[in-house]
C-alpha cells in the first residue's frame, strides 16, 4: 500500500473516530496514530471544529399552523391532480372531435380551391411530423435521463 | 369538520397506532386515517431532509408533500415486512434531486472561497435564528459550504448532523453499506474542511 493510500485510510478512520463509530480496538489505534502524526492530528482538529459548529446548528422549524395544514394540503393536492387529469381528458376529447369536424368540413367543401386544400394538407402533414418528432425526443430523453423522476 | 367530528376522528386515528407496516397494511386496504397517521409520524423528518437538501423552506414543504403523494400512489408496490422510511426516503431524495436539477444546481462548480460578506446571505436563512451574531456568521459559512457539496455528500451530512442518525441508521435509510457511509462522510468533511480553510481557525 502506498503512503498516500495509507494516509487516506487513516483520514477516513479519523472521520469515523470523531463520531465514535469505530470498534473499540480501532478507536485506540486511531488515537495512537493521531498522537504520532501531525497532519492527521490537524485533520482531526479540523473535523472536531466542524462537528462542534454543526452540533450547535439547527434547521428552522415551520410555524405550528403550517404543520397543522400539512396533511390536509396533501389530500387537496391529490384531489386537484385528479381534477386536472379528468379536465385534460375531457379537453382532449373535445379538441380531437372539433379538429376532426373542422378538417372534414374544410376538405369536403367544394368552394375551397384544390390548391389551398393541397397546401393546407402539406402544412398539416409537416406539423404532424414535427409533433411526432418532438414527442419521440421527449420520450427518449426521459428514458435516458440521468436523474430520473421517481425511482420507486 | 366540526370540533366533535375532529375529536372523534383524532381518537379513531390514535386507536390505529401500530408500527409502520401495520399502518401500511391498513392503507393498502383503503384506510385513509392510517395514511394520515403515517404522515404524522414521519412528516417532520421528511421536511427537514428536503430542507437540508434543497435549502429552501417553501420548496422543501412542497417537495415533501409531493413525496407523500407519490408514496401513496405507489403503496401497492411497497413490500410489507421491510422498513418504510428508507423506501420513502428514496422517493423523497429523487424528487429533491429532480427539483435541484430544475434549479440547475446539482452539479454546480464548487467555489474556491466563500462570499466575502456573509451578512448579505442571512436573509431567508434556513437556520434557526437563535444563535449569537458571531456564531451565526460561522454557521452561515458552514451552511453555504454544505450547500456546495454534491447531493450524495450533502445528504449524508444532513442525516448525520441535522437528524442525528447513527452510521447504521444512515446505512439503512440510504440502503448503502456502512463502509460507503464512512467514505462519503470522509469526502464530504474533507471538502468542507477545504472550503472553510481560514474560517474555523479563529
Amino acid at each position: 500500500m502506498t503512503n498516500s493510500r495509507r494516509h487516506l485510510d487513516w483520514e477516513e478512520k479519523i472521520s469515523a473516530y470523531i463520531d465514535g463509530e469505530l470498534p473499540p480496538d480501532q478507536m485506540i489505534k486511531v488515537e495512537e496514530h493521531i498522537a504520532l502524526c501531525n497532519s492527521c492530528r490537524d485533520f482531526a482538529d479540523k473535523l472536531r471544529k466542524i462537528k462542534g459548529v454543526t452540533e450547535k446548528m439547527k434547521l428552522a422549524d415551520l410555524p405550528d399552523l403550517q404543520w397543522r395544514k400539512y396533511n390536509s394540503q396533501i389530500y387537496n393536492r391529490v384531489e386537484r391532480s385528479i381534477g386536472w387529469i379528468i379536465f385534460t381528458i375531457g379537453a382532449v376529447i373535445l379538441l380531437a372531435f372539433g379538429g376532426f369536424q373542422a378538417f372534414r368540413a374544410f376538405f369536403t367543401d367544394p368552394e375551397v380551391p384544390i390548391m389551398i386544400k393541397i397546401g393546407s394538407g402539406v402544412i398539416g402533414i409537416g406539423l404532424i411530423i414535427l409533433l411526432v418528432s418532438v414527442i419521440r425526443e421527449t420520450i427518449f430523453r426521459h428514458r435516458h435521463e440521468r436523474y430520473k423522476e421517481v425511482d420507486i | 369538520m366540526n370540533i366533535i367530528g375532529l375529536c372523534a376522528y383524532n381518537k379513531s386515528k390514535r386507536d390505529l397506532i401500530g408500527n409502520d407496516n401495520d399502518l401500511i397494511e391498513k392503507i393498502k386496504n383503503g384506510d385513509k386515517r392510517a395514511f394520515d397517521l403515517l404522515v404524522d409520524r414521519h412528516k417532520k423528518r421528511a421536511y427537514f431532509t428536503a430542507l437540508g437538501l434543497l435549502g429552501e423552506s417553501e420548496l422543501a414543504y412542497d417537495i415533501s408533500q409531493d413525496a407523500w403523494i407519490a408514496a401513496y400512489n405507489a403503496m401497492d408496490r411497497f413490500e410489507l415486512g421491510k422498513p418504510f422510511y428508507p423506501w420513502f426516503h428514496t422517493i423523497l431524495r429523487n424528487l429533491c434531486k429532480n427539483a435541484l436539477r430544475h434549479r440547475d444546481v446539482v452539479n454546480r462548480v464548487v467555489p474556491t472561497h466563500m462570499e466575502d460578506n456573509p451578512e448579505k446571505q442571512y436573509e431567508g436563512s434556513v437556520l434557526a435564528p437563535e444563535s449569537l451574531v458571531e456564531q451565526r456568521e460561522i454557521k452561515e459559512y458552514l451552511w453555504k459550504a454544505i450547500e456546495c457539496l454534491p447531493l450524495e455528500h450533502r445528504e449524508i451530512v444532513i442525516l448525520l448532523h441535522f437528524q442525528n442518525l447513527s452510521y447504521a441508521e444512515i446505512s439503512e435509510t440510504l440502503k448503502i453499506p456502512i463502509g460507503t457511509v464512512m467514505s462519503r462522510l470522509y469526502y464530504a468533511r474533507k471538502k468542507l474542511a477545504g472550503l472553510l480553510e481560514g474560517v474555523l481557525d479563529d
